[in-house]
């Protein structure tokens, strides 16, 4: 079985061969894709087979006498994510082939897929490496894998900025990674993951270990406030990137927080109800943030944070079960995690890739200026529509399920837990609630903007969309039905990766849970047949009385324009102005100052909080400071070579003292 | 026990269908009583939803199928949504563990596409009326959690069957929950019913309206649709609020069940007399008239804990 995964890896490599001699455009790009989809789809048969069967033997690659084994180890968490990868190679290169094809004429394919071929090779060697430096380089790999991948339009200004703040934020991240091994090290001289379970730390280092941990992992995993680099970073990216970073590699900093609760099992009140009330806050802030935007792809990026925030939520809700030895808690928040972490990847790979063939219709990311593609192309639009519902957590389709986990773990938490338990779980129920209806609003906004209403200019061709992202699109909606219509299963395998993890709480009755996720299934099945059975009697009544079209009732106005439609701006603004200073939304206002009419204007502009109030006048102190140091760098070799010669002096001086 | 099914189950279910519009005319008519008018006869609503099953159905030229769709998602939402409430001791088509969440999400399934259904038209009338659903929806959601919700945590139970059936009225402490929570509910109950004082049914303004306006384009078996999920709606907030006092459910069915329909009647009195003597709320107000109803919630919750301990 192993084989397939030799193939993953071999045909990883041979889709960069293809790029580096391929002379086509045309041919690389359906070649490369071709072979990185062909990769994943090998790898997935293997990652299949071995979550469902006894697990494949660790995977040995290299012995050194003081570094350790250097090893590729496969348990059931592992699987599932690397699970989760390989499906995330097969749609996004697929949909790359129709994305990318667009730019075949115009700019070189090649650093783009090459890079999409690294980055999936780095993400699967990083959910399986067993060892911290194996780990660490294909973090940094990632990192630079994803960097090249989002300056595709390097002409951009905002290409450049934002893939430079997703590099900076990449790599401050690494640094915590690095502490965070080294204190592991340290405390279990080895370097091998495995090792990392079951020790005895002390506790002072478990708080240390686990807050570096939260700072690397969170960085890449988006939770505020290292949220910033994704409203940047995201947007400007090619759309099938977009889509991997947002759906898949988000999940890497998810994976790497899993592994470090289960080694190091923080066992004091603080940590978990800080990681909770961490997630809440990044729930809330992220949706709330997508209110107040008008770029579709920043709007999704900010829904990411939300989501990452609920994936977070069921984290913490683990950790109260470790801590408290409850099981039921402690498996409904890692499957309510885990379930939520699927379906955020099928249903946001599936809304940004749809940005980006909006993005091509348009070749603009303002939903201001769109409107009425419903009418024009209601396949696409009725795809699209199926993942807004999908992300709002609205049932019957898959994101309700994982956040009913989510909840039902809230009420198992304030059953088995006394003290004020109760109050918390309750407070945090309603934060979910609050974050689930934020998020109609938001999508409704992307939704009505996009897609409904009349155009508010005219378009200038219909909605091309080629027959690779409708294949993609299609299979993805078509996976949102199936989660959320049998959602048992994938609670069936987050229950494989709980009894493997946790090995030692054997002998639990899940029945009441699994038994109520079913119901959730029954349920959902039951809204699409009432809504079927009710569409075909409501169109057959219709049509027996008769059925016209007419203008909409404009208050007997009738010259109604497409000008006039509500705005995706007046839409929100209700909800973004109670929020106040922490959206950090700017509205710059110039009104006529004479009677008579003159030129006035309206813009507003959402900028990041943390971004714009924190981390950009952090960095431009730093550079003030690193100003001061300008005189050294004189630019003659003389000059550096004496400073060498003193570094040296120095350095023998101490060692001697030493 | 997953999803129980039983014929017992079908009175709840029948009750809501056919009582609602009734339920409608009642207030209706109190409020006519009220301001001195005569006012339509009792059965006024099931009339006119007769009749609107006879026009013809209209729909605006910019309109998609999201028009077509909308109308029937909420209905069915609503619908489903109402198989979940028990009346009495009477045990509901679909009770399971977890019910309350799926009872609050389907109601937003069906707020989803009646935005959706009102942004569909692309008029600035609908989209102010949308924007404004929209937004007080969101400071309505923690309400009901606040209220049911409480409950649920501190019941054990989340089933909304069981947790009505643990309410115990002997005890002083939660005697007073209860009756802290219902205000806290008969709030959320005029914003999600779009009663005053957050939303006008009978105003002639479009500017002025939230429910009426977002339906102004739809017709028909369309207008039909809306106007009965409406109804339903108000007849589902009504018993969630009128079960909140029911001591002899257990113990005595038909007592139980006339101190509910005693109840019924009552809170249709109090929305006609509320509909009456309030003016609505301007619409910047209403978040915070939401906010103090979620306040009365923490407020209530945490008093209880405290006591508790």
């Amino acid at each position: 079985m192993i084989e397939f995964f030799v193939a993953d890896c071999m045909l990883l490599a041979l889709a960069i061969i293809v790029i580096a001699v391929s002379r086509s455009q045309f041919v690389l790009n359906r070649a490369a894709h071709g072979l990185i989809a062909a990769a994943t789809a090998c790898g997935l048969a293997f990652t299949t087979r071995a979550f469902f069967f006894p697990t494949p033997p660790v995977i040995v690659l290299f012995a050194h006498p003081s570094l350790g084994t250097i090893s590729l180890s496969f348990d059931k968490l592992s699987l599932f994510f690397l699970g989760l990868i390989q499906c995330g190679g097969i749609v996004s290169s697929i949909y790359g082939i129709g994305y990318l094809s667009h730019y075949e004429q115009t700019r070189s394919l090649k650093p783009t897929i090459a890079a999409t071929a690294v980055l999936f090779l780095s993400m699967q060697v990083i959910v399986i490496a067993n060892h911290a430096l194996l780990f660490l380089a294909a973090w940094e790999l990632m990192a630079l894998a994803g960097y090249v991948g989002i300056v595709f339009e390097r002409e951009k200004e905002e290409v450049q900025r934002g893939s430079f703040i997703f590099f900076a934020a990449a790599h401050v991240g690494t640094l915590f990674l690095y502490l965070m091994f080294l204190l592991l090290h340290q405390q279990t001289n080895s370097w091998e993951f495995s090792a990392f379970t079951h020790q005895a730390y002390l506790p002072s280092a478990i708080t240390t270990i686990f807050w570096f941990g939260f700072i690397g992992f969170g960085m890449k995993a988006g939770f505020m406030p290292f949220h910033f680099w994704l409203p940047e970073a995201h947007p400007v990216a090619p759309s099938h990137i977009s889509a991997v970073l947002s759906a898949v590699m988000l999940k890497t900093g998810i994976y790497g927080l899993i592994r470090v609760i289960t080694w190091t099992h923080p066992i004091d009140y603080f940590i978990p109800a800080s990681l909770l009330f961490i997630a809440g806050t990044t729930a809330i802030f992220g949706i709330w943030n997508a209110l107040a935007q008008k770029d579709l792809k920043r709007m999704l990026a900010y829904s990411s944070i939300e989501n990452i925030g609920i994936i977070g939520i069921g984290l913490s809700l683990m950790m109260f079960g470790l801590q408290h030895q409850q099981p039921l808690l402690t498996f409904l928040g890692l499957a309510g995690a885990l379930f939520h972490t699927a379906n955020h990847f099928v249903f946001k790979s599936l809304l940004f890739m749809s940005a980006g063939t909006i993005y091509h219709h348009y070749h603009h990311r303002n939903i201001e200026l769109m409107g009425g593609l419903m009418k024009s192309a209601p396949l696409f639009g009725g795809i699209v529509l199926i993942g807004s519902i999908a992300i709002c957590g609205l049932p019957p389709l898959n994101g309700f399920a994982s956040e009913f986990l989510i909840y039902s773990g809230f009420f198992e938490a304030s059953r088995s837990l006394s003290l004020y338990f109760p109050f918390f779980m309750l407070t945090s129920a309603v934060a979910l609630a609050f974050v689930g209806g934020l998020a109609v609003v938001a999508f409704s906004k992307i939704m009505s903007m996009v897609f409904l209403g009349s155009p508010k200019r005219p378009p200038e061709h219909d909605v091309h969309i080629t027959k690779y992202e409708l294949v993609t699109l299609s299979a993805l909606a078509l996976a949102v039905f199936v989660l959320g219509l049998f959602p048992q299963i994938v609670v069936g395998w987050c229950e494989a990766v709980y009894r493997d993890l946790f090995p030692l709480s054997q002998g639990l009755s899940w029945s009441s849970s699994v038994g109520t996720i079913t119901s959730v299934g029954t349920i959902a099945v039951a809204v699409i047949i009432v809504i079927a059975l009710m569409m075909i009697a409501k169109t057959r009544l219709a049509a027996r009385r008769s059925v016209r079209t007419s203008v909409p009732w404009g208050c007997g106005y009738t010259a109604l324009t497409a000008r006039m439609q509500y705005s995706g701006t007046s839409f929100s603004d209700d909800i973004v102005n109670i929020a106040g200073k922490a959206l950090n939304v700017h509205h710059d206002i110039h009104l006529p100052e004479i009677p008579l009419p003159a030129t006035s204007s309206f813009r507003t502009n959402a900028a990041d909080l943390v971004l714009n109030r924190f981390v950009e006048p952090a960095g431009a102190f730093v550079s003030w400071l690193v100003e001061w140091f300008k005189w050294l760098q004189s630019g003659k070799i003389q000059v550096y070579v004496t400073f060498s010669i003193i570094a040296l002096l120095l350095y023998l001086f101490l060692a001697f003292q030493i | 026990m997953d999803i129980f099914l039983n014929i017992q189950g079908l009175f709840p279910f029948l009750f809501i269908l056919g009582i609602s519009p009734l339920l409608v005319g009642l207030i209706n008519k109190q409020k006519a009583l009220l301001t001195g008018r005569i006012g339509a006869p009792l059965w006024q609503p099931y009339f006119d939803l007769l009749r609107l099953t006879r026009k013809e159905t209209i729909y605006a030229v910019t309109a998609s199928f999201v028009s077509r769709l909308a109308p029937v998602v909420a209905f069915a939402a609503v619908l489903i949504s109402s198989l979940m409430l028990p009346i009495g001791y009477v045990k509901p088509i679909l009770s399971f563990n977890g019910d309350i969440i799926v009872f609050a999400y389907l109601l937003g399934l069906a707020r989803f596409f009646q935005i959706l259904g009102a942004m569909d038209i692309g008029s600035s009338f609908e989209g102010m009326g949308a924007a404004r659903e929209a937004t007080f929806a969101v400071f309505a959601e923690p309400i009901y959690f606040f209220t049911l919700g409480s409950l649920a945590f501190i019941s054990g139970h989340t089933s909304i069957y069981d947790i009505y059936h643990s309410i115990r009225l002997d005890n002083p402490t939660s005697l007073v929950f209860i009756i802290v929570s219902s205000i806290s509910a008969f709030f959320l109950m005029m914003t999600e019913c779009s009663r005053m004082p957050i939303d006008d049914p009978n105003t002639h303004l479009e500017l002025t309206m939230i429910h009426e306006v977002m339906i102004l384009d739809n017709s028909g078996i369309d207008l039909f649709l809306y106007q009965y999920s409406s109804f339903i709606k108000i007849m589902i907030y009504a018993i969630y609020e009128a079960s909140f006092f029911n001591p002899f459910s257990m113990q005595n069915p038909w007592l139980g069940f006339s101190v509910f329909i005693v109840m019924l009647l009552l809170l249709t009195a109090l929305i006609a007399w509320v509909e009456t003597m309030i003016a609505r709320f301007k619409m910047k107000s209403i978040p915070q008239y939401l906010l103090f109803a979620t306040a009365i919630g923490i407020l209530n919750l945490l008093i209880y804990t405290f006591v508790r301990q």
